[in-house]
Formats: C-alpha cells, sequence, structure tokens
C-alpha cells in the first residue's frame, strides 16, 4: 500500500515528533506540558514501531505499540494523581518551583 | 458512501419526527395533547421549530475562548456520525469495510467526550463547566459496562464485523445455546434467542446506551433545573441545534447497534413454518432496511417512554450504578457467555 | 497514489498540531491540539495496514489520555476567565538541544538506507492479534494487565482527599 513513499519519510516524521517532544519539554514551564512532551515521544517510538511491523509477519512492532500505548495511559493516570495532589498542596503547576522535599 | 446517502438525510428526517414523537409520547402520559396548533395534530410543530432556530442569531458571547468554542458542536457530531459508517443496511449494502467494525464505532463515538469537554471549558460559563464535567464523568464510567456487555455478543459471534454479526443471526440450528438438529430462523435465530444470556447483556447494554446519550433518567449534564443547560448553555441558534442533532444521533445509534448486536439486524422476525416460508418471503434489500428501521422505532419509542417514565438520577447513585452493578454484572454475564462457548464448541 | 496523497495529508495533521503546541502558551488549547495530533497519527496507521493500532491510539490516546489531562486541568484551576497561560524558559537552549538531535538522528537515518520488504500479513489481523497476545506475548500481557490495575488502585489512592 505504501510503496510509493520512502521508509526515510516516516523516520523524519517520526524523529521530528520526538525532537518537538523534547522540545516541548525542555521549553515550557507547565507540568501538563511536559506530559504532553512525554506523550509526543511515546507516539514518535510507535509510529515507526507500526510502520516496519507491517512488512514483519509475526508483527512484533504491532504488539510492542499496543503494549506501548497502555503503559502510557497508566503513566499519564499515574502523572494526573500526582500533579493534583502537589497543586493542593502547594498551588503550583510549574515543576521547576517544586524545590522542597519537606513541606 | 452508504454513509452519506442514507444516514445523513435519514438523521435529519428522523430528528424532525423523533422531536415530533417525543412531545406526542410525552404528552400521552402525561394525559395531555401535546402540539395541536401547526398542521392537523400539530404534525407541522417540529417543522416550524426548524425553521425558527435556523433563523435564529448564532450568538458567540465575547468571554469565550472562540475556537474552542465554535469547533466544539462539529466534533460531537463528527465523532456520532463517523459511527454511522460501519453500519450493515440489508444483505447488499454492509457499511464501511473494516475489521475492526465494531471497535471502531465504540471508539470513534467515544471521541464525543472532546468536544463537550471543547463546550464546556470554551463556554467560560460555570454551568458549562459543571454540564461538561458530570458529562465526561458519566460517558466515560457508562463506557465500561457498554463495551464489557458489547464484549459478550463479540465472544459469542467471534467476530467484530457488524455485517457477519447480521448474517449469523438468519438461519441457524442453535436454540438457547444448544444444537438442535433442526432448521431455525426468523425471530428464534437472534442472538438473545440463540443465547438467552445476551437478555441480561442487552439491558446492561440499553442503559449504558440511555447514559452514552445524556437522555433521562441520566440526563445530568443537562438537568435544566440544576445547571440551566449544561455545556450547551452558551450556544443558540444552529450551534445549538447541532448539539441536538447529535443528541438525537448517538439515541439512534445506540438502537441501531442493539438492533444489530442482539435482535438480527436487517433479519426478518419470520420463520420458516413448516411448508409456509415466511423468513424466505420476507428477506430482501427493501424488506432487510423495513425491519431494521421498524427495530430501532422501536428501541427509540422504549427510550423515550423511558424519559417520561423515570426520574433522574442523583449523582451518587449514577457512578454507584455503573460501578457497583452494571460492571460486576456485565463481567460475569462475559465470564458465562466464555463457558457456555467453550462448552457448546 | 491515493494512498500518498492520504498520507501526505494525515502528515500534515499530525505535524502542524504539534507546531502549534510548540508555539502557544495556552495549555488547554495545547492538549486539545494534541488530540488532533493523535487523529492524523492513527489516519497514518490505517495506511499501514495497522487498523487495529489505529483504532487502539482513538481510543486510548484521544478518547482517553486527552480527557483524563484536560479533566486533571479543570480540577486544578477553579478560577475561570484566566484561562492556563504557562510562561517558556530556556528558549534557545531548548530549541537548539532539539534542534541538534533532530540533525544527528536525521543524518543517521539518511546514511542507513533502509530497505524494506513487501511481505503484508494475510488473514484477519485482529484474530491474530489476540491469539499472538495469548500465545507470545502472553507474559507481557499478563503483565500489563497487572500494571493496570496496580495504576488503577496507585491513582484513586493517590487523588482521595487526604484524611479520608
Amino acid at each position: 500500500m505504501m510503496e510509493a513513499i520512502s521508509p526515510t519519510y516516516f523516520v523524519f516524521l517520526s524523529l521530528f515528533i520526538f525532537c518537538a517532544g523534547i522540545a516541548i519539554i525542555i521549553i515550557k514551564r507547565s507540568a501538563i506540558f511536559v506530559l504532553i512532551g512525554i506523550e509526543l515521544m511515546l507516539n514518535a517510538a510507535n509510529l515507526n514501531l507500526v510502520y516496519f511491523s507491517q512488512y514483519d509477519p509475526g508483527m512484533n512492532g504491532l504488539m510492542t505499540s499496543v503494549f506501548v500505548v497502555v503503559l502510557a495511559a497508566a503513566e499519564v493516570a499515574i502523572a494526573l494523581a500526582i500533579l493534583l495532589n502537589i497543586f493542593k498542596h502547594y498551588k503550583i503547576t510549574d515543576p521547576d518551583e517544586l524545590t522542597s522535599l519537606k513541606n | 458512501m452508504i454513509t452519506f446517502l442514507f444516514f445523513l438525510p435519514f438523521i435529519l428526517l428522523f430528528v424532525v419526527i423523533g422531536v415530533y414523537g417525543e412531545r406526542k409520547i410525552a404528552s400521552f402520559i402525561q394525559s395531555r395533547y401535546g402540539p395541536m396548533e401547526v398542521g392537523p395534530k400539530g404534525i407541522l410543530q417540529s417543522i416550524a421549530d426548524l425553521l425558527k432556530m435556523l433563523q435564529k442569531e448564532d450568538i458567540r458571547p465575547s468571554n469565550v475562548d472562540k475556537p474552542l468554542f465554535l469547533v466544539a458542536p462539529l466534533i460531537v457530531f463528527a465523532a456520532i456520525f463517523a459511527g454511522f459508517s460501519v453500519l450493515p443496511l440489508t444483505i447488499e449494502i454492509g457499511g464501511a469495510q473494516i475489521h475492526t467494525g465494531l471497535f471502531f464505532l465504540l471508539a470513534i463515538v467515544s471521541l464525543d467526550v472532546l468536544g463537550i469537554l471543547m463546550a464546556g471549558w470554551g463556554s467560560n460559563n460555570k454551568y458549562s463547566y459543571y454540564g461538561a464535567m458530570r458529562a465526561v464523568a458519566q460517558i466515560v464510567s457508562y463506557e465500561i459496562p457498554l463495551g464489557l456487555s458489547v464484549l459478550g455478543v463479540v465472544m459469542y459471534t467471534q467476530t467484530l464485523d457488524l455485517q457477519v454479526i447480521s448474517n449469523q443471526q438468519g438461519i441457524g440450528s442453535l436454540i438457547f445455546g444448544l444444537s438442535t438438529g433442526y432448521q431455525v430462523s426468523g425471530f428464534l435465530a437472534w442472538n438473545v434467542f440463540q443465547m438467552p444470556i445476551l437478555w441480561v447483556s442487552f439491558l446492561i447494554f440499553f442503559i449504558a446506551g440511555l447514559a452514552e446519550s445524556n437522555r433521562t433518567p441520566f440526563d445530568l449534564p443537562e438537568s435544566e433545573s440544576e445547571i440551566i443547560g449544561g455545556y450547551h448553555t452558551e450556544y443558540s441558534g444552529f450551534r445549538w441545534g447541532i448539539f441536538m442533532l447529535s443528541e438525537y444521533a448517538m439515541m439512534l445509534l445506540v438502537s441501531f447497534l442493539a438492533a444489530i448486536l442482539f435482535f438480527g439486524g436487517w433479519q426478518t422476525p419470520l420463520p420458516n413454518i413448516g411448508p409456509l416460508k415466511l423468513y424466505d418471503m420476507t428477506t430482501g434489500t427493501e424488506w432487510g432496511i423495513f425491519w431494521l428501521v421498524l427495530k430501532v422505532t422501536g428501541f427509540i419509542f422504549i427510550q423515550m417512554w423511558i424519559r417520561w417514565s423515570y426520574p433522574r438520577l442523583r449523582v451518587d447513585q449514577l457512578m454507584s450504578l455503573s460501578w457497583k452493578y452494571l460492571t460486576p454484572a456485565s463481567i460475569i454475564i462475559l465470564f458465562i457467555v466464555g463457558i457456555w462457548k467453550l462448552i457448546i464448541v | 497514489m491515493i494512498a500518498s496523497i492520504l498520507t501526505y495529508i494525515f502528515t500534515a495533521i499530525t505535524i502542524a498540531p504539534i507546531v502549534y503546541i510548540l508555539i502557544t502558551k495556552n495549555v488547554i488549547r495545547a492538549v486539545f491540539s494534541l488530540a488532533f495530533s493523535f487523529l492524523g497519527l492513527s489516519g497514518l496507521y490505517v495506511l499501514m495496514n495497522a487498523e487495529f493500532m489505529a483504532v487502539v491510539q482513538l481510543l486510548i490516546y484521544a478518547g482517553g489520555i486527552i480527557v483524563l489531562m484536560v479533566f486533571g486541568l479543570m480540577l486544578t484551576k477553579t478560577t475561570l476567565n484566566k484561562g492556563f497561560i504557562t510562561q517558556h524558559r530556556s528558549l534557545f537552549f531548548g530549541s537548539l538541544v532539539s534542534f541538534l538531535l533532530f540533525i544527528s538522528l536525521a543524518a543517521l537515518a539518511t546514511r542507513s538506507g533502509f530497505k524494506v520488504g513487501f511481505t503484508e500479513h494475510a488473514g484477519d489481523p485482529v484474530a491474530q492479534i489476540g491469539q499472538l497476545f495469548l500465545t507470545d506475548f502472553i507474559i507481557a500481557f499478563e503483565v500489563v494487565a497487572f500494571l493496570l490495575l496496580v495504576a488503577l488502585v496507585g491513582a484513586s489512592y493517590l487523588a482521595k482527599k487526604s484524611g479520608e
């Protein structure tokens, strides 16, 4: 189905998504943006896995990417619960301001 | 393409008839006349309402989050309408040919939550905000029993393709999950009769479907006595109309799914009785559409009947119904269907 | 031909929201545009013969994770009107790092010269995936199931009010 487009195209696409994720994590001063960046990086990996798995009769990449999605869901749930707790306690959402371990 | 050619006009027509029907049913249940002025027996009332609504100004309050506010109703409708693409209409017209038909439908319909959140947030109004929060909590909670009850059918039929599921309910030899050796057709071959435990599954599915489409007794997201109009408080005219349209489209989708998954889809209810080939006589393209629409109309009627018979639930009752009763029950049903399937195969 | 055009369209749908997220300071709009990016990705998955993965992407990412994020956001701010505006920091350094990473990885990718065969898998992928889950990937499947349970319990414990 995808003969017309070279694999390099998809590798570049996933590279772009990955690097955008890193840039978002570094630049933005908000914990939610950090989560967004992590999700983008996971998706970049998934894109590669799914793309190369269409030529694999065993579909190993596809299966791995399904697990990645599930792990991402669990990660977001936990991360948001922690963020909510931090917000309740300190009233901040910027991870940089979280400098003290006690109180 | 079939979706566009058939379902879009069908939804629009259904909304016009459905609104009228809903008012008439409500008034019948409450011992009054309902709309009587426009046309004979008020039959043109909903057309008049539609004209009024289209002429209304599309008000955009100045403090809303513009892009989110404007795009929200379109997302809600697009998500629900995309669900119609996989529905089979008759034996020839089978909807989109994808392996993951039913799974795709449930996934794409769950996206309407995004639109609701956008509307609730974008409106910048505390009633919209609470309405959206309630809607999302409710829809996400009821997706679990909905998915699990559907999974029972999928385990029994061993396919996700809705056309295959419909086909399997035509002529078979199973009744009450046991092989009879005779040819069974008509209503006896429907999933609920092939596998009677699916009646419970259907009940769970129907309750969860009511909650998904925000119908009374689960209309907390738009309960007018508490939070005005919920997430569509700030909308008017055409955009409000799209919200209304998607609510009715969701009702329709749930009814279509119930008919296809549990009650034979486009299959006729009449069985072959000896030499009297009623099943063969009432099977065909036109008959298929007729039976399917008849079943769907029946479910719509039941939804309206429930709406005017039951009071609204409280938030805590809503949550405990989903998590403490429906979810465990549907897991048990799933287990029983699996065991039964293992024994008879 | 149609597949290539669709690929470019879905690529645009994937990339445009990401660029918007890079620019914007509005958190809630960023989260919603992330949803559109996931929709584009799921379109790309369909074109890659991975229908199941596309639906998983829709259901879990666009329908689940995004909703969770917005819900979490709404719980953190009780005052409306202000919106969620964040600030940028170390703009130069951050973009430099990611740009350099992109350049170096891209150089690596062009040099490696990927070649793929065209053995597309036959049969019903959904059934095949189901069988793989319970045969080759059974341990991962069970571990993920356990992890989900732990995450569910953990998240609900963390999110409950302290002292209850």
